[in-house]
C-alpha cells in the first residue's frame, strides 16, 4: 500500500485498525464508522498509548458521548469475557491469532487501566476541544479566561452594532453626519 | 516548605507530625500510594496490591447503595427519598455531599417541605452576598456610586423598593403617607421616561405635581422630600475626600438615617452583614487614613461581601442535614451519607485552573495539580465509604442533552471486583389519574360591556387576528404595564419615518410652486434635489431621538441608505403620471348593520391614511399608499391575507364615499399599494419597493360583506374565529391570560 491509495476491494479491517497507519475512511451512514473508530482506539491502547494521549473528535456532542459510552462498555465486556470470545473480538479488530493471544492479558486489563487514569481519553466535539485549548492558554490566545461559546451569532451581531452606534465618539458622529 | 519549617522549629520544641493514613481504607491504588515527586501515580508493589485487595474484600459494600436516575428531577427526588428513609430509620446526623451542586440545591428545596424538624446546614458556600440583606446594602452602594448628576431611575427605584428601607423615618411623615409612594414615583418617572439624573427626576415630579394642581388633585410633596433626602446623602459621598475612616462613618450614618441598620438587626442575614460592615472600622489601625476613590472603596466592600459566607441561624431540630463538598467530609462522622452526582463527569471534579496556570505550571509551582486533586478525592471518597455505614451514591444516567452518562470510574472499578455490587435504577413514584383537558375557553361578554361604535384599521386587524386580543385591548382597554425601554422603541423609528416623508413631500410641493424652480424640467436636477432634501430632513427629524439614545443613529443610517432607491421609485411613479397629493388625512366611513335584535346600528370605520397620490394623465385616478417599515418579504406575506388586514381597502372605501375628506373631489381611489421603507439593498438587485393590491374595486364587495358579518357577530356577542397564524401570539400583550395552550 502506498500513501494515498484508495482501497477499492473488500474492506480490510486489519489495515483500517492498524495503529501504526493513518487512515481516512469514508463510508455511508450505518456502515460502522464509529465501530471502526472505537476499534482503533482499542488498538492504540493495546499498543501502549496512554488514555490521555488519545484525542477523538466528532461533530456533535451526542456522537462524542455515544462513542465514549461504546468504548467503555466494550472494554468492560473485554474484562469479563472468556479467552475464546476475547480472541475472536481482537481478531475482528485486525489482530492475527498470535498477536491476539499475546495481548490477551493486556486486553483484559484495559478497562481498569483506562478507568484508573486521572485524565481520561478525550472524546469531544470540534468546538468543544478548541474551546478547551483556548481556555488553557487564554492570555496568548487573547481570550477572556473562562469564556463560553455563544452560538446565537445573529443576536450578538445586533447587540454589537447597537453599542457601536451608541458609543461613537462625538467628533466621529459629526463627521458621519456631514458625509 | 512546611517540612523545612517544621525541621527548623524542632530546634525549639519537640515536633510531632500527625497526618492521615489511608492504608486500611484505600479502595483504589491512587488512594493507597498517591503520587511521586514527578507527579505520576505510583505503581503498587506486591504487598500494597495485597493490602488493596484486602481492603476491598473487607468492604461492607452492602451498606453502599448505587442509585441511578434518568432525569435531573428524578435524581433530586431519589436523593430526597434516600434522606427521608434515613430520617425514618432514626438517623440524626446526615450528610448530603453536593458533587452535583444543582441537584443538591433541588434536593434542599424538596426537603424544605419537611419543615423545621430537619435542620439544614449548607456548607457548600452560601455567600452572604446572595442574601436579601446584602441586596439592600448593594442597592445603596450602587446609588452612591452613581455620578454626581444622579443615578439612573432603575438604581434609584431599586434602592427605594428595598424592604429594609424605612421611608416614613426618612421623610418624617406618618407611615400612611408613605403607602404607594414609591409606586407613584415609578409611574411618574416612567410616564415621562425620566431615565437618569436628579434634575430630570425633579422636573418629572414637578410636572406631575403641576398637572395634579390643574386637575384638582393633590400634588405630592412627600415625593420631593423623599428625593431630597436621598439626594443629600448621595451628594455627601461626592463632596468628601474619602479615606477608609470617614467613608466607614458615613456609611454607618446612612444606614442609621435610612432605618436600614435597625431593620438589618432584626434579620439573621442582616446581623451577619452588619458584623461584616463593622470590620471596616479597621480598629483604629493605620489603614484608616488610607485615601481611596469611591469606586475603589465600594468594590472593596463588595469583594469582602462576596467572600463572606452566610451561616443559617441554628434552630432546635430533631435531625440535621449538612450539605457539603466531598472534601468537608474529612475526619467527620455521619450516621448516613447521600452523595449526588457520582457520574463520570462530576466525580472526580477538578477545579478550573485560574488564568494561565496550566497543569504543568502548577506542578512547577508545587500548586494543586490534577493528579494531586485526583489522589486527594480518591482518598476522601475511600475514607467516606470506609467510615460510614450507610452511603447512598446517586447519579444521573442520562446527561442534560440525553446522552448516556456512566457512573464514576471509581465506582466502575470497584464493581469489577465486587460483581454483586449493582446499581438500582430509581423508579419515580407515579401517580395515576385521568387527564381532563380544558375545553376551549369562550369569553362570555358582560351584558353591560359597551360594544364599540368605531373601529380603526388596526383594531379591525386585531379582531380578525385574534378576537380575544381585541377583547382585551379594545373592549376591556387593558394595557401592559410600561417599563423603562431597554432598547430603542422601534415604533418611534416608524413614526419618525412617516413624519419626515410628509415633510419632504410638502417641501417638494412648495419647491414646485416656485416659478423659477429648476427641478420641474430637469430630471437629474430633480433627483439631486430630492436626495439632498430627504437626507437633510431625515437628519433633522432624527436629531432629538439620537440625542436621547445614540443607538438610534444606526436606524437613521440604515434609512439614509434607502434614499437613492426611494427617490428612483418616486421618479418612476412621476414618469407614469402619479403625483403626491397629501398625507396623513383622517378618513372614514359609516358602516350600517343590524344587531342581534334587528336594530339598525352604525359603526364608524376609519383612520389616518399615510398618503394619497393622484394621476395627472387622468381626471379620475387616485391611489392610496401605506408606508411599511418592513421588508418586502413581510409585505408580501401581508398581501396574502389582504382581507384579514384590509387597511388599504378601508382607506379606499372611505375616500370614495367621502372624497372631500381626502381632498379628492372628482377622483376615485381604485388603486392601492404598500411601500417598503426597508428594502434589502444588498440582496434585492431590482430594489423593488412597492406591492400593488390587484383589483381594488373587485375586492370591495367581498370586503364589505365580511366587515358587516364581523360587526354583526361582534354585536351579537357571538363566538368569533381567530385567523392569524401562531406567530401573532409572540408579542401579544394578552399572552398568558388567554390561556392558549390549555385548550
Amino acid at each position: 500500500m502506498q500513501k494515498g491509495d484508495v482501497v477499492k476491494k473488500k474492506f480490510d479491517n486489519a489495515i483500517a485498525c492498524d495503529p501504526r497507519r493513518s487512515v481516512i475512511v469514508s463510508a455511508c451512514a450505518g456502515s460502522g464508522k464509529t465501530w471502526l473508530l472505537v476499534a482503533r482506539m482499542i488498538r492504540l491502547l493495546l499498543d501502549g498509548a496512554k488514555p490521555q494521549e488519545i484525542l477523538a473528535l466528532t461533530f456533535t456532542r451526542k456522537a462524542a458521548q455515544e462513542m465514549r459510552d461504546r468504548l467503555y462498555s466494550l472494554l468492560e465486556q473485554f474484562s469479563k469475557m472468556s479467552d475464546t470470545e476475547l480472541l475472536h473480538e481482537l481478531n475482528e479488530r485486525g489482530l492475527d491469532k498470535n498477536e491476539a493471544t499475546a495481548s490477551l492479558p493486556q486486553a483484559k486489563d484495559l478497562y481498569n487501566k483506562v478507568l484508573a487514569s486521572p485524565q481520561s481519553i478525550v472524546i469531544d466535539t470540534f468546538h468543544g476541544w478548541f474551546g478547551r485549548l483556548l481556555n488553557a492558554a487564554p492570555i496568548s490566545a487573547e481570550v477572556q479566561p473562562g469564556f463560553s461559546l455563544r452560538e446565537d451569532s445573529k443576536r450578538l451581531l445586533e447587540e454589537c452594532l447597537d453599542n457601536w452606534w451608541g458609543d461613537l465618539p462625538a467628533d466621529l458622529k459629526a463627521t458621519m453626519t456631514s458625509c | 516548605m512546611i517540612g523545612k519549617y517544621l525541621n527548623d522549629y524542632a530546634q525549639y520544641a519537640p515536633v510531632v507530625e500527625v497526618t492521615l493514613d489511608w492504608q486500611s481504607v484505600a479502595l483504589w491504588s491512587e488512594a493507597l500510594v498517591g503520587e511521586n515527586a514527578s507527579g505520576k501515580i505510583i505503581e503498587l508493589n506486591a504487598e500494597q496490591a495485597q493490602q488493596l485487595k484486602n481492603n476491598i474484600e473487607a468492604a461492607h459494600y452492602q451498606g453502599w447503595n448505587l442509585i441511578s436516575a434518568r432525569r435531573f428531577e428524578e435524581l433530586a427526588w431519589a436523593a430526597a427519598k434516600s434522606i427521608e428513609s434515613h430520617l425514618i430509620a432514626g438517623n440524626k446526623n446526615i450528610a448530603l455531599v453536593a458533587q452535583d451542586r444543582l441537584a443538591a440545591r433541588r434536593v434542599r428545596a424538596l426537603l424544605a417541605r419537611l419543615g423545621p424538624v430537619l435542620k439544614i446546614r449548607d456548607e457548600t458556600g452560601w455567600k452572604l452576598d446572595t442574601t436579601r440583606a446584602a441586596a439592600a446594602l448593594n442597592s445603596w452602594l450602587e446609588l452612591i456610586r452613581a455620578p454626581k448628576e444622579g443615578p439612573t431611575a432603575g438604581v434609584l427605584l431599586e434602592f427605594l423598593q428595598n424592604p429594609y428601607l424605612d421611608i416614613s423615618a426618612c421623610i418624617q411623615k406618618t407611615p400612611e403617607v408613605c403607602i404607594g409612594l414609591v409606586a407613584q414615583l415609578e409611574d411618574i418617572l416612567i410616564a415621562s421616561q425620566a431615565k437618569s439624573g436628579w434634575e430630570t427626576f425633579y422636573m418629572a415630579i414637578e410636572r406631575a405635581n403641576a398637572y395634579a394642581v390643574n386637575h384638582d388633585t393633590a400634588p405630592n410633596q412627600a415625593l420631593l422630600k423623599l428625593l431630597q433626602f436621598v439626594r443629600e446623602r448621595h451628594y455627601a459621598w461626592h463632596e468628601m475626600s474619602l479615606n477608609c475612616s470617614n467613608a466607614y462613618a458615613l456609611l454607618q450614618q446612612n444606614l442609621l438615617d435610612t432605618g436600614i441598620a435597625k431593620a438589618l438587626g432584626k434579620d439573621s442575614a442582616g446581623k451577619q452583614l452588619l458584623e461584616v460592615i463593622n470590620t471596616f472600622d479597621l480598629s483604629s489601625s493605620d489603614y484608616q487614613r488610607v485615601a481611596m476613590h469611591l469606586p475603589e472603596w465600594i468594590s472593596l466592600i463588595k469583594t469582602v461581601m462576596e467572600e463572606a459566607s452566610y451561616e443559617e441561624a441554628g434552630k432546635d431540630a430533631q435531625a440535621t442535614l449538612s450539605i457539603l463538598p466531598l472534601s468537608s467530609t474529612r475526619l467527620r462522622t455521619f450516621d448516613a451519607v447521600v452523595v449526588v452526582g457520582c457520574d463520570e463527569q462530576q466525580l472526580p471534579a477538578f477545579s478550573e485552573p485560574p488564568l494561565f496556570f496550566s497543569d504543568t505550571l502548577n506542578r512547577l509551582l508545587k500548586a494543586s495539580t490534577i493528579t494531586a486533586q485526583y489522589v486527594q478525592q480518591a482518598r476522601d471518597f475511600s475514607q467516606l465509604l470506609g467510615s460510614c455505614a450507610n452511603v447512598d451514591l446517586l447519579w444521573q444516567s442520562k446527561s442534560k442533552s440525553g446522552e448516556p452518562l456512566r457512573p464514576s470510574a471509581w465506582i466502575q472499578r470497584l464493581q469489577t471486583q465486587l460483581p454483586k455490587w449493582m446499581a438500582v435504577v430509581s423508579q419515580p413514584e407515579l401517580h395515576g389519574g385521568k387527564a381532563r383537558p380544558v375545553e376551549r375557553a369562550v369569553t362570555t361578554l358582560d351584558p353591560d360591556l359597551p360594544l364599540p361604535l368605531s373601529m380603526s384599521p388596526s383594531a379591525y386587524k386585531t379582531l380578525r387576528d385574534c378576537p380575544y386580543k381585541y377583547y382585551v385591548r379594545s373592549l376591556l382597554g387593558l394595557r401592559e404595564v410600561k417599563e423603562f425601554e431597554d432598547g430603542f422603541d422601534a415604533s418611534l423609528a416608524g413614526q419618525s419615518l412617516h413624519a419626515l416623508l410628509r415633510n419632504f413631500y410638502q417641501a417638494l410641493k412648495t419647491e414646485e410652486q416656485k416659478a423659477d424652480s429648476k427641478i420641474k424640467d430637469n430630471t437629474s436636477v430633480r433627483r439631486q434635489w430630492m436626495e439632498q432634501q430627504l437626507f437633510v430632513i431625515s437628519e433633522k427629524e432624527f436629531k432629538r431621538l439620537i440625542e436621547g439614545d445614540g443607538r438610534v443613529l444606526g436606524t437613521l443610517r440604515d434609512w439614509q441608505k434607502q434614499i437613492p432607491s426611494f427617490v428612483d421609485w418616486q421618479l418612476q411613479r412621476e414618469a407614469e403620471g402619479w403625483r403626491y397629493h397629501n398625507a396623513e388625512h383622517q378618513v372614514g366611513f359609516d358602516l350600517h348593520f343590524a344587531d342581534a335584535d334587528g336594530v339598525d346600528r352604525l359603526m364608524r370605520i376609519g383612520g389616518r391614511a399615510d398618503r394619497f397620490d393622484i394621476n395627472l394623465e387622468s381626471k379620475q385616478a387616485a391611489e392610496v399608499i401605506d408606508y411599511k417599515n418592513q421588508s418586502m418579504t413581510k409585505i408580501k406575506k401581508r398581501a396574502e391575507h389582504l382581507l384579514d388586514d384590509p387597511q388599504l381597502l378601508i382607506y379606499a372605501r372611505a375616500a370614495n364615499e367621502d372624497p372631500a375628506s381626502a381632498h379628492l373631489q372628482g377622483r376615485e381611489v381604485n388603486q392601492a399599494q404598500w411601500v417598503s421603507l426597508k428594502v434589502d439593498i444588498k440582496r434585492d438587485k431590482k430594489l423593488t419597493r412597492s406591492l400593488k393590491v390587484e383589483d381594488v374595486p373587485d375586492l370591495m364587495p367581498a370586503f364589505s360583506e365580511q366587515l358587516i358579518q364581523d360587526m354583526q357577530n361582534l354585536w351579537a356577542r357571538k363566538e368569533v374565529t381567530a385567523f392569524a397564524p401562531d406567530g401573532v401570539c409572540k408579542y401579544c400583550e394578552a399572552r398568558g391570560i388567554c390561556r392558549k395552550g390549555m385548550w
